[in-house]
């Protein structure tokens, strides 16, 4: 248990930082909790992405899609059954759940990019529908949604957010350590070396996609019912690219890496949309190029970074060491990539 | 014509070949021979500019050629047939050979490379309007050498023609070859095949676990203990 | 044209290709009885356009492996670069030329720009990643698409800016459907280019350059290709193309920082629907594409354009991983 614990500290030290920094100046002014709701929910996000595109190496390009219908579940359940939020929640839960299955039993037979694109269509075609469907949905005009609570203040809305990342961050942790989570890197890395030596990758596949979507489609109802409308722009592509953007910052495989990257880039880029306000898009281009920059020059991300440090600080006798298992190319891929130079 | 010396090269973390020289003569058909996995094909790579060499030098008429670029290392003159052969399978045969021609601008001596290459293996010509991916084995060596020679190298690397053809058709391949350096052709070439290779080659050295071990002419190699107890044991 | 014939002679054997080349003919054959000729009509002109677009996003893929994320955005371009060419040219507007060199000039600048694009952003990650090419790219494009659609919006604002049409005479009969002048121009530029990208690629030597280095890199190399010239040169190309069929297409598509989005999904669309890499079947496709749209629009409703043809290719994938015209371009794309 000990073991267990101090195996988790940093993750501890973390926690209680951020449950204490919104009660420290200047973090205590509303609009610096209001980024703190927006980067936990974007770090919760992150890290159900991440559990798909870092482990089974399959990016979710509709994962905002998935994440909405989770929210307008909920907030419909909340509005025709008058059930408390907390229980309609569970709907978004479901619906998501269900249609993170679906997608993972669609998009079985295609790998990387076809993957990737598949799911990016399906997720517009929800998209689609929730537009139109507006008997149900009000299309563009959004939904009215209740709150969670009637004050203004955002700091409950925070406390309920981090928990709620730490508990997408805990679970889907376990799995990750657990058999599956050996099961999701080996499919993610070979589909046909992992069938062979007797992963089922369709299992394996559905399962890693179905949670991912449940944890998205959860936080999504959060989101309907922080923000209080509902339009169809949150299941949009561009929802997409912000949680893929901080994912792929943070470093892929990681789980922490994308949550830790989401709090420094909201900070960021609603300081500079929020004091550079004569710019108007200017928050974008930085966020944009952030991404291009840490993809051409740092792919590994934050998450690497820090493993690269650490691994430089544990090369002590008497501590566990990381063993760094270096990748050997074939001979072709290595041709291949001698060629590129 | 071609001097390679000290030459260090691999992959990733794995060191294939250590501290190779070798040298061809002008006109001369040299072999590289010796077990898979011992570093002739990444020797020829490093030459061709495929694969970017760790240490070691190679000069080529005098010049350095050294980590230079394989589209570089092409227009000075290099031809390489690798051992995957690399042909266009989306692309005419016509259209492989013109593409072997790329960095010749003169339509006319396209013309006669185009010629020759029909002249030495008359199969191709009949072949011409097919996509090389719908090509036979045999005929696939074929384009790939006469892709090479479209070129007009004046140093044909060759990998491994043998492999995959049966005894016939490698004959046919190796007397194409030998018929190329009569004609005044500078060619190396690598091979597992080491009692066909001796009989045809000028001069070879043999290369086992990265390292020259023995190099000689074709008839002292074929005399060597060590050649006959490794490599021509079964046969003989 | 052998080639062709073998090509097309192989891509018909499939039962599933036939089967679905014959429901793509029961829905041209459906709509023009039902709904009326201009839903063909209406499919051509958008169908070419599309194909220009979702070409070029082939073209990338097959040559470079570059699932490009930012296609939309060269289409974007055009439809500004075409706006600013065109007002500026005020002075003498109502000239014929003025069109020509409107969409001319976006052409170059998405040719430049996307030039540009290759040499900053992909020369450089190929020196660097060893693996993970196909999705790391398609990253690295999603950044270039904020970074170009903010940009827009940062210079020029967020505001519609588009022209009422490039020529003003009257429409001409089609079919019994009246075409406006600006669609006939669109249709022409199409064809051209269509046309002239196939020639490029099929006969000049530049094309079979670029055609080697999508077939076999190493092989490239060999026979003295600059390879990394040519992918610079193919992401220009098929910036330009998109590009151009902006300008072309600026008097339906004002310009604005999301006008690339459309663009971007009907390519994607069509491109999956022909196989990744696929530029003769993207072109097919796209007129596919169009149909599909225009008859959904006039028998479901507009707003469910987008819908329909995504569900569409997802299920049909589901059936035919690899694309309508399934060319097998595994060893791309399974990174």
């Amino acid at each position: 248990m000990t073991a267990f614990l101090w195996r988790r500290r940093g993750l501890g030290v973390a926690l209680l930082a951020l449950a204490v920094l919104p009660l420290v100046p200047p973090f205590d002014a509303e609009n610096f909790r209001r980024w703190l709701v927006i980067s936990a929910l974007l770090a919760g996000w992150a890290i159900a992405f991440d559990f798909t595109a870092g482990y089974i190496n399959v990016v979710n390009f509709g994962f905002a899609a998935f994440a909405g219908a989770g929210g307008y579940a909920s907030a419909l359940v909340t509005i025709h059954y008058g059930l408390p939020i907390w229980v309609s929640m569970f709907a978004g839960v479901i619906l998501a759940g269900i249609l993170g299955f679906l997608t993972g039993v669609l998009t079985l037979r295609f790998r990387g990019i076809y993957a990737a694109v598949a799911a990016w269509f399906l997720g517009l075609a929800l998209l689609g529908i929730t537009r139109n469907v507006s008997p149900i949905t009000r299309g563009p005009l959004g939904l009215i949604v209740p709150t969670f609570f009637s004050t203004d203040s955002n700091l409950p809305y925070y406390y309920v957010v981090l928990a709620m990342m730490l508990v997408t961050y805990l679970v889907l942790k376990a799995v990750t350590e657990s058999r599956a989570g050996l099961a999701f890197r080996a499919i993610g890395q070979n589909m046909e070396a992992a069938r062979a030596s007797g992963v089922n990758p369709t299992r394996y596949r559905i399962l890693n996609f179905t949670l991912s979507c449940m944890f998205a489609g959860w936080l999504g109802a959060f989101y309907a019912h922080y923000y209080a409308i509902l339009t169809p722009d949150v299941m949009a592509t561009s929802q997409t690219v912000q949680v893929l953007v901080a994912a792929y910052l943070g470093g892929r495989g990681s789980l922490w890496g994308p949550a830790a990257a989401a709090f420094p880039l909201v900070f960021s880029t609603e300081w500079l949309r929020s004091n550079l306000d004569r710019f108007p898009g200017l928050d974008l281009v930085v966020y944009g190029l952030a991404l291009i920059l840490v993809m051409v020059y740092y792919p590994g991300g934050f998450a690497e970074l820090v493993h690269a440090i650490r691994d430089r600080r544990l090369r002590l006798p008497g501590l566990r060491m990381r063993t760094a298992a270096a990748p050997q190319p074939g001979e072709a891929g290595a041709v291949l990539s001698d060629v590129r130079e | 014509m071609l001097r390679v010396t000290e030459l260090d090269a691999g992959y990733g973390f794995l060191r294939v070949v250590h501290g190779i020289s070798l040298q061809v003569n002008q006109g001369e058909l040299v072999a590289l021979l010796g077990p898979n996995g011992a570093g002739k094909s990444t020797t020829l790579k490093c030459i061709a500019g495929l694969v970017r060499p760790w240490k070691g030098d190679i000069a080529f008429r005098g010049h350095s050629i050294g980590g230079l670029r394989g589209d570089l290392v092409n227009g000075l003159g290099i031809g390489l047939v690798s051992e995957s052969l690399n042909l266009f399978t989306g692309m005419t045969v016509y259209e492989n050979l013109l593409m072997g021609a790329y960095s010749v601008p003169e339509a006319e001596k396209r013309r006669r490379s185009l010629d020759f290459v029909f002249s030495l293996f008359p199969r191709l010509a009949e072949r011409r309007p097919q996509l090389a991916g719908t090509l036979s084995g045999g005929e696939r060596k074929m384009l790939a050498i006469g892709r090479a020679l479209m070129g007009g190298p004046s140093l044909l690397l060759v990998d491994e023609p043998s492999l995959g053809l049966a005894p016939k058709l490698t004959q046919q391949v190796f007397d194409a070859l030998r018929k190329l350096s009569d004609d005044g052709l500078t060619i190396l070439l690598v091979e597992q095949n080491v009692t066909a290779t001796l009989e045809m080659v000028d001069r070879a050295y043999v290369l086992e676990q990265g390292e020259i071990v023995l190099e000689g002419s074709a008839q002292k190699l074929s005399e060597s203990e060590h050649v006959k107890d490794v490599y021509l044991g079964v046969m003989a | 044209m052998s080639l062709a014939v073998q090509r097309l002679s192989r891509e018909f054997r499939s039962p599933v290709t036939t089967g679905l080349i014959a429901g793509v003919l029961a829905l041209a054959i459906f709509g023009v009885v039902r709904g009326g000729t201009f839903i063909l009509v209406d499919s051509l002109v958008t169908g070419a356009i599309w194909a220009l677009v979702a070409a070029g996003l082939a073209l990338t893929f097959g040559v470079m492996g570059v699932p490009n994320f930012a296609q939309g955005e060269f289409f974007m371009v055009g439809t500004l670069s075409g706006y600013l060419v065109y007002t500026a040219l005020s002075g003498v507007q109502g000239r014929p030329y003025v069109p020509f060199v409107t969409i001319l000039m976006a052409l170059v600048v998405g040719f430049v720009l996307g030039a540009l694009v290759d040499l900053a952003v992909f020369s450089q990650m190929r020196r660097r990643i060893r693996e993970g090419w196909v999705m790391n790219t398609f990253v690295v494009t999603v950044g270039i698409s904020v970074v170009m659609i903010n940009a827009h919006q940062l210079i020029w604002g967020t505001d519609y800016k588009g022209i009422v049409a490039y020529f003003d005479g009257p429409p001409i009969h089609v079919l019994g459907v009246s075409v406006a002048l600006d669609r006939v121009f669109a249709i022409s530029v199409a064809a051209v280019s269509i046309a002239g990208l196939w020639w490029l690629l099929s006969y000049s030597r530049i094309g079979r350059a670029i055609r080697a280095v999508s077939q076999d890199e190493p092989g490239a190399l060999m026979v003295g290709i600059n390879v990394g010239r040519m992918r610079t040169l193919t992401f220009a190309i098929s910036s330009g193309l998109a590009a151009l069929a902006g300008a072309t297409l600026l008097f339906q598509f004002p310009s604005f920082p999301f006008v690339g989005v459309k663009p971007l999904y009907v390519a994607w669309t069509v491109v999956i629907l022909a196989g990744l890499g696929n530029v003769g079947g993207a072109v097919v496709a796209g007129f596919i594409i169009a149909l599909l749209e225009a008859n959904t629009g006039f028998f479901i409703g507009s707003a469910w354009e987008d819908v329909v043809p995504f569900a569409l290719i997802v299920l049909i994938l589901a059936v035919r991983p690899t694309g309508l015209f399934g060319r097998a371009v595994r060893s791309v794309w399974e990174q």
